[in-house]
């Protein structure tokens, strides 16, 4: 760009402008419920961080190691070698604002730090004054800013008020991904030791025993056990569910939260029902026993570094394929890096179901099929007998999780399974579903309780679109295919929502699923089954009648 | 002629309510508040959507004489979106107040509403009812902010919770333990 000079037509179009509202001039504001805690000293060494140190943001002086600016402007310089996006979206915005009304924290919050354009202006105003000529030269007329103590302190609540969602890149002319930019600022915060616990303590539990809450694989085996118990009980039917066989056809992989949490653990009990049903040969893995990447939210060599896992236990297993639950982040690493980073998995076959013969062409080269392509297969197929009258208690409607939907475009096969499962089933405005979905405002890490506000706001467009398919259509159930969500969905919804549950659509596959042998009378979460209650099931368990939708 | 102050009001209602939106968004960042007002879609402007029709609502309500039950519903989602937003309390409900200025604005060039005083001060009594009303809804808001953080830590680890318990019930009755239970203290990780 330096040898060509521009043209003076070019040049009188150029907006000095700085963008409206001085907000450069804006204070920094720490104020509760809109930040996150500092990583725990003892995670983030486990993790071999650097400057590790005992501090919190609520602190005066972030003790920044001595040498911060030059370890920041360093790390900005071989990023700025390394990845030639995040160079070209340095250079190429021209503030059009197109992407400033698209986040949902700004939306919930109004705050002009939390427009796209802004929050990629933090690092760019940094970038412009030290790797600019303009910048060294015209200083804040021309956007620039030296790097202060108040800088990276804006840095640190900024970058953490954004969910790495996507939205904005959407609605850029140029692409711009506001969230590569998040990602990049969030790396050179961690290499000042300027982490968040939130995504040190999972990631140092990952890395320790493969998932997120640290539980050891005697720990993980109980778990699963104790839901195959509870699964016998609500269907008097015992599935087996194999942990670190050699051997089996397929790696299951699925984030650790659905056999922990609630309301993930009804889906859990959806895809051990649905395993059993369809007789698949599968495999659980003590230490693949999380899906989730946490390192994604911290950086890329921490992603790459809790991802290995994935492959070197199909690999160990001696699986032919890998076959992965509802995740939301988890299926952006699968999809979008784990090739890259750990590949090439050439050690594994193209997949192939081996229920209906259909070979997933589009997992050719990462080995690994979403749950519910899996299961939208073996429903076209005729391979599943689902009552949809079994789901009458709910209306439901579908929330695209942001990385599925805009970094997977997986739109039709959860709506697939939801309209095949259920027979109430209404969909958001479509200005807020699908690539333009808004999200739950607490994903990448930040969905943490010390910044509940932040959460509540920025989940509040996710929200209102809730709202209003409630108001108008009754709807009482937001499903989701996302970990994250599913943790976080139900406090937003409680607060904004209240009459609206949230589940996963594996919950709503088990729940409509025709069992054989079955004998039960209430749903997964132990609440009558419509058209099931105790007279429709005779002393056998047989199903009197139902209507298949086969 | 003599007219009402409710006949007026219901004729000024677009006057009245245009201004106290603005008073309303004032309270707003100024670069928000030009997106705030914006026509755009419904749900890709929620804040602003939500505090205009809010506002209608709570005005028709007023002018009709509703009940604290009916305008407390009306005002609800505007407290509950502003309790967990950047303001104070007083802030959050302040904008109630507002409706008196833009009530008056509008009736100050009406000439003489010397008739209309008592209604008008009838009128303002409701408002600050109204703003208590509001002040109430955000302390309900706020506790439940704090209700719902309580109850997501519970549900983050319900499964482990059931299992521990099912645990010390095995121990107390004793039976066999079957599951050592993993609680990562030595590493400080106790989060998910
Ligand atoms: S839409 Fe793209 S070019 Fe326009 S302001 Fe946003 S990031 Fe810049
Ligand atoms: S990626 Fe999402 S959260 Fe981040 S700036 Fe864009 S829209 Fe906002």
């Amino acid at each position: 760009m330096a040898e060509s000079k521009p043209k003076p037509e070019i040049l009188a179009k150029v907006d000095y402008q700085p963008p409206g509202d001085d907000w450069m001039e804006l204070p920094v504001e720490i104020r509760p419920g809109t930040f996150n805690y500092a990583a725990n000293p003892a995670n983030a060494k486990y993790l071999d961080l650097p400057h590790v140190r005992k501090w919190q943001p609520t602190d005066d002086d972030w003790q920044l190691p001595e040498n911060w600016q030059e370890i920041i402007l360093e790390g900005l310089h071989d990023r700025l070698k390394k990845y030639r996006s995040l160079k070209v979206f340095m250079d190429i915005c021209v503030r059009c604002g197109a992407c400033a009304d698209k986040c949902h924290f700004f939306l919930g919050s109004g705050d002009p730090k939390n427009m796209p354009v802004l929050r990629a202006e933090l690092l760019r105003s940094v970038y412009r004054r030290d790797f600019t000529t303009a910048g060294k030269i015209l200083g804040k007329l021309a956007g620039a800013r030296p790097l202060t103590p108040e800088i990276i302190k804006e840095w640190f609540l900024y970058f953490y008020q954004c969910t790495e969602c996507r939205r904005c890149s959407v609605f850029c002319p140029y692409g711009i991904d506001t969230a590569e930019i998040t990602m990049m600022g969030r790396e050179l915060l961690n290499s000042i030791g300027l982490g968040i616990d939130w995504i040190t303590t999972p990631a140092a539990n990952c890395f320790r025993t493969g998932n997120h809450l640290g539980i050891q694989p005697h720990g993980f085996k109980d778990s699963i056990d104790f839901a195959v118990e509870e699964l016998e009980e609500i269907t008097g039917i015992k599935v087996d569910a194999p942990i670190n066989k050699k051997g089996a056809e397929i790696l299951f992989v699925s984030p650790s939260a659905d056999y922990f949490a609630s309301p993930h653990y009804y889906t859990l009990l959806g895809y051990l029902a649905l395993f059993h049903e369809i007789g698949l040969d599968y495999t659980w893995s003590a230490y693949a026993s999380e899906g989730g990447n946490f390192g994604l939210f911290h950086s890329a060599d921490m992603m790459k570094r809790l991802n290995a896992k994935i492959y070197a236990e199909a690999k160990r297993l001696g699986v032919k394929w890998i076959l992965g639950g509802e995740c939301g982040h988890m299926w952006r690493v699968l999809h979008q890096y784990m090739d890259t980073m750990n590949g090439p998995a050439d050690f594994l076959d193209q997949p192939v179901s081996p229920i209906t013969g259909t070979r997933f062409d589009h997992a050719s080269s990462t080995k690994m099929v979403h749950i519910c392509e899996f299961t939208a297969d073996l429903i076209a197929n005729g391979k599943l007998k689902l009552d949809k009258r079994r789901n009458d208690n709910v209306n439901v409607t579908f929330h695209d999780s942001c990385n599925p939907a805009r970094a997977m475009g997986l739109f039709d096969e959860p709506r697939y399974c939801i309209e095949h499962a259920c027979n109430h089933f209404n969909e958001m405005p479509e200005n807020t579903i699908k690539e333009q979905t808004f999200c739950c405002g607490s994903g990448s890490g930040i969905g943490t309780d010390e910044n509940f506000e932040m959460r509540m706001r920025g989940g509040f467009p996710r929200a209102n679109a809730v709202k209003y398919v409630h108001d108008k259509h009754g709807v009482n159930m937001l499903a989701c295919i996302c970990a994250i969500d599913k943790a976080t969905l139900p406090p937003l919804m409680e607060f904004w929502v209240p009459e609206v549950d949230v589940c996963g659509i594996h919950e709503l596959i088990g729940n409509a699923m025709i069992m054989k042998g079955e004998k039960r009378t209430t749903d997964l979460r132990g609440e009558p089954l419509p058209g099931m209650e105790e007279s429709d099931a005779d002393e056998s368990g047989e199903v009197k009648e139902v209507s298949e939708d086969v | 002629m003599v007219v009402s102050l409710n006949d007026t009001l219901r004729d000024r209602r677009s006057e009245i309510l245009a201004k106290w939106f603005e008073d309303t968004l004032a309270t707003y960042p100024s670069s928000a508040q030009r997106i705030f007002t914006s026509t755009a879609r419904e749900f890709a402007n929620p804040v602003g959507e939500t505090i205009k029709s809010g506002l209608e609502a709570v005005f028709d309500g007023l002018v009709a004489g509703d009940d604290s039950e009916r305008l407390g519903e009306a005002i609800d989602l505007i407290i509950r979106m502003r309790s967990v937003q950047n303001f104070t309390a007083a802030e959050a409900v302040g904008f109630v107040f507002s409706l008196k200025s833009a009530v008056r604005a509008s009736l100050s060039g009406e000439g003489n509403t010397n008739g209309l005083q008592t209604e008008i001060t009838q009128f303002e009594r409701r408002i600050d009812e109204l703003a208590l009303q509001a002040f109430d809804l955000y302390m309900a808001c706020r506790e439940q902010v704090y209700q719902i953080r309580a109850n997501e830590t519970q549900a983050r680890s319900a499964k482990l919770f059931q299992r521990a318990q099912q645990i010390i019930e095995q121990h107390a009755t004793g039976q066999k333990i079957t599951f050592d239970f993993n609680t990562p203290e030595d590493e400080g990780g106790d989060r998910q």
